[in-house]
């Protein structure tokens, strides 16, 4: 193994690692604070195993994509479990996992109204803190179509928050 | 009072809470001891298979315009820019969409061999420069009138960037962007629609594509789709309409919210205006198919999950609707192969090295894995001597 792969690695996964598991985090319920590091792992050994492939100018961006999929796949397997542990009654899987960690109602209503990508889009720029070239990296889009779906996704959330507090 | 922005940031649950592993060194240590799939003979016959490409790949990796001059050609040169809009990492635009993680790691050396067989003809196609409205007043305006709605008096607070204005039943905005604007309509939140006949979803789909077609774009009324997002008094339907060009379909496209009684709730859409830069040649879809291959050695590939389907009508604009949901369980050690199913032209927008945006063509090639996944690959075929790609080339490792 070339020892500057390795090196690359390190640097990475310092550099990255804080990041990730922030972006996990955010969106880990129903799993708990014990998977945190397993998913952080998980998606470690992809960049691992893709090094060559990360793009040195948008390398964050490019291991959240690699951890939407280990989540989605985590939280798939979480409830396959839930729904086996309680076979009488399964648990519902249609909440977002933002709906369980949002203190603020308008917030958590609006965000609950939005579609998934609308809501992935949004929060990536809000609470992540990503660019629009960023969240094209991340959904595999050009930035100008990042843009606009940024756009309208936080359109629609004005609209969806602005009728909550009407009602 | 804080504005809905900071209320948005302020809901973060990791807001001033750093992540820190429990012990990165162990982890690392960890992985690092993992096998590493691309040892295995798959993934070195497909270099070897691929080498022979790379030269005129490494051409294509890369996006811009800007005026070089060809001799004996009036088409200009595309020079692709880096920054802002674009950054290096963006090469030649592609992406995979496969159904689960599992498939994304075997999707790393699929042999790319059978299905349908892709012609060798080279092709031409237009490309166009891409031009925003000058005026964006006085097209949200237009854009709200054409859709039969007041929208009031737009305003700008930003010098022009961006519009927004307040009618008595509907709020309108306007942004501009590199190329082109999008614009925004919706109802305000004291409008209620009124209690009328419901309508199926085929009319709304019709009444959506009437609509976008009242704004001045040339619409994809068989790729438009609707799906219904509540049920019962408060039913909402919302309709994606794809913008064409040149008869193409385009990355672009309209959405209309329409309530159940056929009520306009909210519009997104986007306004321009195309101008010709000239036919260019393309690569052969075959002659593309290397192409996919050698970028992947140069640049991301960026990889996206299918969305699994959350009705029995796919949400979405069409050209995001590929791959299925599932969970296949596979070996990563296995090279897949991979059978073409389609190939089409599609036009995209990329901004350019002088800051011009440009639609130009590209190959969307849509195959199928052997274990099942659906794999999606996008390059602009532009042929290499019109392409100038130094702004955006990622040096070899």
């Amino acid at each position: 193994m070339a020892p500057s792969r390795e090196r690359r690695f390190r640097a990475l996964a310092s550099e990255a690692t804080p990041a990730i598991g922030a972006y996990l985090r955010r969106r880990l319920y129903p799993l708990g604070p014990a998977d945190l590091d397993d998913l952080v792992e998980e998606v470690l050994l992809v960049a691992w195993r893709r090094l060559d492939d990360i793009p040195g100018d948008a390398q964050i961006p490019w291991l959240i994509g690699v951890a939407r999929n280990v989540l989605r796949n985590a939280h798939r397997k979480r409830r396959r479990a839930m729904q086996m542990e309680s076979q009488l009654r399964p648990m519902p899987n249609d909440a977002a996992a933002e709906d369980h960690v949002i203190a603020d109602e308008g917030v958590r209503v609006a965000l609950a109204s939005l579609s998934e990508d609308d809501r992935e889009i949004l929060l990536l720029h809000a609470w992540d803190g990503r660019s629009t070239s960023e969240i094209a990296a991340i959904f595999a889009v050009t930035p100008n179509a990042a843009a606009v779906r940024l756009s309208r996704a936080q359109d629609r959330f004005k609209r969806s928050f602005t009728a909550a507090v009407v009602e | 009072m804080k504005s809905l922005e900071e209320r948005l940031a302020q809901s973060d649950p990791s807001r001033a809470r750093s992540y820190e592993p429990t012990d990165l060194g162990a982890m690392v240590a960890r992985v690092m001891a993992s096998p590493h799939p691309r040892h295995d003979n798959a993934w070195r016959s497909f270099r070897v298979k691929m080498a022979g490409s790379m030269a005129a790949a490494s051409l294509l990796t890369g996006l811009g315009v800007t005026a070089l001059g060809l001799a004996g050609s009036t088409l200009p040169i595309l020079s692709f820019a880096s920054s802002p809009a674009h950054s290096k990492s963006d090469g030649v635009y592609f992406s995979v969409v496969a159904p689960s993680a599992n498939e994304w790691r075997t999707s790393l050396s699929p042999e790319l061999a059978g299905g349908i067989a892709l012609s060798s003809a080279p092709a031409r196609a237009v490309a166009y420069a891409m031009s925003g409205p000058r005026d964006g007043a006085t097209t949200l305006v237009a854009v709200a009138r054409a859709v039969g709605v007041d929208v009031g008096r737009p305003v700008t607070s930003n010098g022009g960037a961006s519009y927004t204005s307040k009618g008595p039943r509907y709020s309108g905005s306007l942004a501009r962007h590199r190329g082109y604007s999008t614009w925004s309509i919706i109802t305000n939140p004291s409008v209620r629609p009124s209690p009328q006949s419901m309508l199926t979803d085929a009319a709304l789909l019709q009444r959506a594509v009437r609509l976008a077609r009242r704004t001045g774009m040339s619409v994809d009324a068989q790729g438009s789709s609707a799906g219904p997002l509540m049920s019962g008094a408060a039913a909402q339907v919302r309709v994606f309409v794809p913008v064409r060009a040149n008869g193409r379909g385009t990355d672009f496209f309209d959405e209309f919210l329409l309530s159940r009684v056929g009520m306009l709730l909210g519009a997104w859409g986007q306004s321009f205006t195309l101008r010709s830069l000239g036919e260019y040649p393309l690569l052969s879809p075959r002659a593309g198919v290397a192409q996919i291959a050698a970028q992947r050695n140069l640049t991301p590939s960026y990889l996206v999950p299918a969305t699994p389907p959350t009705s029995s009508i796919p949400l979405g604009p069409p050209a995001l609707r590929s791959g299925s949901g599932g969970n296949a369980s596979t070996n990563p050690l296995t090279g897949p192969i991979l059978s073409w199913r389609s190939v089409s032209v599609r036009y995209a927008s990329f901004t350019m090295v002088n800051g011009s945006t440009f639609l130009l063509p590209t190959y969307v090639y849509v195959g199928v894995l052997s274990h099942g996944a659906h794999v999606t690959f996008r390059v602009v075929p532009i042929k290499p001597t019109y392409l100038d790609l130094t702004q955006v080339q990622r040096p070899r490792p």
